[in-house]
């Protein structure tokens, strides 16, 4: 007896012929209900083409912005760019002012005795300019000595002697670096290639048994 | 079996790029719908005049539950925030208003005339705004929530829990307690518009008949 079997190639046709029919009705399905021009123009535009004239469902679509999608009430984005705003604005740094300009200064100024302070102690050496008083003073010391005792000559000068030796004592002042310094990094590294290199070799010392 | 797939796949290519080329492009703003637009333009393009056949269709579909002489044209889709006001020509009558949820629409009409139109936000998906028909029950100016601790100016007032239509900012993603908000300089012509008693209809969607 014989029975009619189709061929593998026939099935195969078939099947892909249906699957082709398939996708195409569903695309088509798909476009319509995703796109509302085209589901409009497919469910009521051929009704309206009947009279010939526009509903009055369908002229207030076209002013509409459309019904509200699904996840426009979850969707943050615009209040965040606004916030964003917001927040952009205090972080932009501020022009200084006047006052400002003229506040900064005294930080300048304690950097600028710093190179005069071995002058002082130049002059330290001498306290004697207090015993001579007056002129004999003035032209000894240096043109900042002749700065200082302006106010009144031999007070001016028994005034110096006790500011000097606090000044002095300022030279080793050395300041902190909060930066690791070479060394350290150094030391670091070899300290990792140090374990690198112990990791390593123990591990070919692991392989050699089970090579051999 | 590869051909149909390949098939299936050039079906959905070819036809997600036809209905994207054939889409009507969502229509550009004119800058006259992007600043509200007031009373200024001429009144005789501004409107559009339905037929008898129009008129029975939107009634026998829920549209309207009123005759409705004209209605505004609008020359393109609002944006929110965006408002249409014209009153020009249109007789003194019965004023009703009509919200349209599902296309995020109020209409102002006046004696048959549309008068007016605008975006507007409504309740959220948890607080929906109610529909069907209701009476206005008091014009608050100067309103101030005490619930919300919040300003709602031109508030008019319509059902007994606090449901209302006021001035609000209407933006995309914005969303409401339940009531009805509209930009604020047609809340104020909306205001001056309407008194106590005339009916603001909700429509929740489009096929609704109102209550």
């Amino acid at each position: 007896m014989t029975i009619a079997i189709p061929s593998p190639s026939r099935v195969r046709r078939r099947g892909a012929l249906a699957v082709g029919l398939l996708g195409i009705a569903a695309a088509l399905s798909v476009a319509t209900l995703s796109n509302p021009w085209l589901g409009h123009a497919v469910g009521e535009g051929i009704k309206d083409s009947l009279h010939g004239m526009q509903t009055v469902a369908a002229m207030l679509a076209e002013r509409s912005p459309g019904a509200r999608p699904e996840g426009a009430l979850t969707n943050l984005k615009h209040k965040r760019q606004a916030a964003l705003q917001e927040r952009a604005a205090p972080s932009i740094p501020a022009p200084p002012t006047a006052y400002e300009a003229l506040a900064a200064p005294p930080p300048v100024l304690p950097v600028a005795p710093l190179p005069e302070a071995p002058l002082y102690t130049t002059v330290a050496g001498g306290p004697v300019a207090p015993v001579t008083p007056g002129p004999g003073g003035t032209p000894g010391g240096p043109p900042i000595l002749s700065d200082i005792p302006l106010p009144g000559g031999g007070g001016g000068g028994g005034f110096t002697p006790p500011i000097i030796p606090t000044v002095t004592p300022q030279v080793p002042v050395v300041p902190a670096v909060p930066v690791p310094e070479p060394a350290t990094w150094t030391t670091m590294l070899l300290g990792f290639a140090l374990i690198g290199r112990a990791l390593r070799s123990r591990g070919r010392v692991r392989l050699r048994p089970v090579g051999g | 079996m590869r051909g149909g797939v390949l098939a299936f796949a050039s079906a959905l290519l070819t036809l997600g790029a036809g209905t994207w080329a054939f889409s009507p492009p969502r229509p550009e703003a004119s800058a006259e719908t992007h600043t509200p637009t007031s009373a200024t333009s001429s009144a005789a393009g501004d409107r559009l005049f339905l037929t008898n056949a129009q008129l029975t269709q939107a009634i026998a579909r829920g549209t309207f539950d009123r005759p409705v002489k004209s209605l505004l044209a609008v020359p393109a889709s609002l944006h929110f925030g965006d408002y249409v006001w014209n009153d020009r020509g249109v007789p003194a009558g019965p004023t009703w208003v009509r919200v349209d949820l599902a296309r995020q629409l109020i209409s102002v009409f006046r004696a048959g005339h549309e008068i007016g139109t605008a975006v507007v936000v409504y309740g959220a998906d948890g607080l929906p705004t109610p529909a069907g028909k209701f009476p206005i029950l008091a014009k608050l100016k100067d309103h101030r929530s005490a619930t919300y601790d919040a300003p709602m100016p031109y508030t008019l007032r319509l059902t007994g829990d606090g449901v209302s239509i006021h001035g609000s900012s209407v933006r995309w993603g914005a969303a409401t307690h339940g009531c009805i908000g509209v930009p604020l300089p047609f809340a104020e012509r909306l205001f001056n518009a309407t008194k106590v008693g005339d009916d603001v209809v909700v429509v929740a969607s489009a096929g609704q008949r109102p209550a």
